[in-house]
């Protein structure tokens, strides 16, 4: 029996060639004037960053699936609810990332590793979230009730994602305002910065999919197999 | 340099540590898939 699609494995091989890329486009982009070769943690860090954004999404949108699909759609809304666990689960790896990172660049550059402000606090709150939901999803019977309790959670921490983003600018903080989606035109990277951007998006975006793709579908395939093995035991008594 | 290798080094670190998690997961799931299809032969 089949657990992983042919186009989740097509991505999982087509992600070392662009991670290959990307790396190499890292090696090759110029160092920072001022900060030199830590600068360069911020393309791991920014592309982690943007694919935990965009699995927070995933998780946003199917756990309102789950909350809106009518009583009757509950397999359909259980599996909804697979995709936006997996999510949640895929979207906290990256978000430790961006988490570890970040004070792995701030560390010679603002000569501390952590600050409590508004950016680096907004983030360890919705890591903090992330990590409950999972802890939580992992410990509750899979029914409908659960994962209408969880999907509350998920909006909730979806709706962090925006205080997350606009802390650098609604606040004045240690982290430094975006670079990349400045309002001016062109932006504040330098150019030969952007492939390897481009590249490291590409590469940990496909990643991430993959990877929620890979969680979602063990969790289908683990409950179908539960529900059987129950059968059978009910049945028969025994396996 | 060694923090750039740092953060790279612990990143592959937590992506791998999860991949590997998502491959054990699935190894326990091909064993219970073989022990729910021989109970179900078994029922038959």
């Amino acid at each position: 029996m089949r657990i992983i699609d042919p186009i989740t494995k097509a991505g999982a091989i087509l992600f070392i060639p662009l991670m290959s890329v990307a790396l190499w486009s890292i090696v090759d982009a110029p160092y920072d004037a001022i900060q030199k070769a830590p600068q360069k943690i911020f393309y791991i860090h920014v592309s982690s960053a943007w694919t935990t954004y965009l699995l927070i999404l995933g998780m946003f949108l199917t756990g309102l699936g789950v909350l809106l699909l009518p009583d009757g759609r509950q397999r359909k809304a259980l599996g909804l609810a697979r995709w936006s666990s997996a999510a949640a689960e895929v979207a906290l790896v990256f978000l430790t990332i961006v988490n570890i990172t970040g004070p792995i660049w701030g560390k010679p550059i603002w000569g501390t590793w952590w600050s409590w402000d508004a950016r680096l606090t907004t983030n360890f709150v919705l890591w903090m979230t992330l990590a409950v939901y999972v802890i939580v999803d992992l410990n509750v019977a899979r029914n409908l009730r659960s994962a209408k309790l969880l999907s509350g959670l998920a909006i909730f921490a979806a709706a962090n994602v925006p205080v997350v983003h606009y802390s650098v600018r609604w606040w004045r903080t240690l982290h430094p305002a975006p670079v990349v989606m400045q309002e001016k035109v062109g932006g504040g990277l330098d150019p030969a910065m952007v492939p390897p951007l481009i590249w490291t998006l590409a590469a940990i975006t496909l990643l991430g999919l993959v990877l929620w793709s890979v969680a979602a579908r063990i969790r289908t395939m683990r409950d179908a197999v539960d529900y059987q093995l129950m059968n059978s035991v009910q049945e028969r008594g025994t396996l | 340099m060694n923090y750039l290798v740092a953060a790279y080094v612990v990143s592959w670190v937590v992506v791998g540590g999860y991949v590997l998690l998502l491959g054990m997961r699935l190894r326990g799931l091909e064993e219970d898939l073989q022990l729910s299809n021989r109970a179900t032969e078994a029922q038959v």
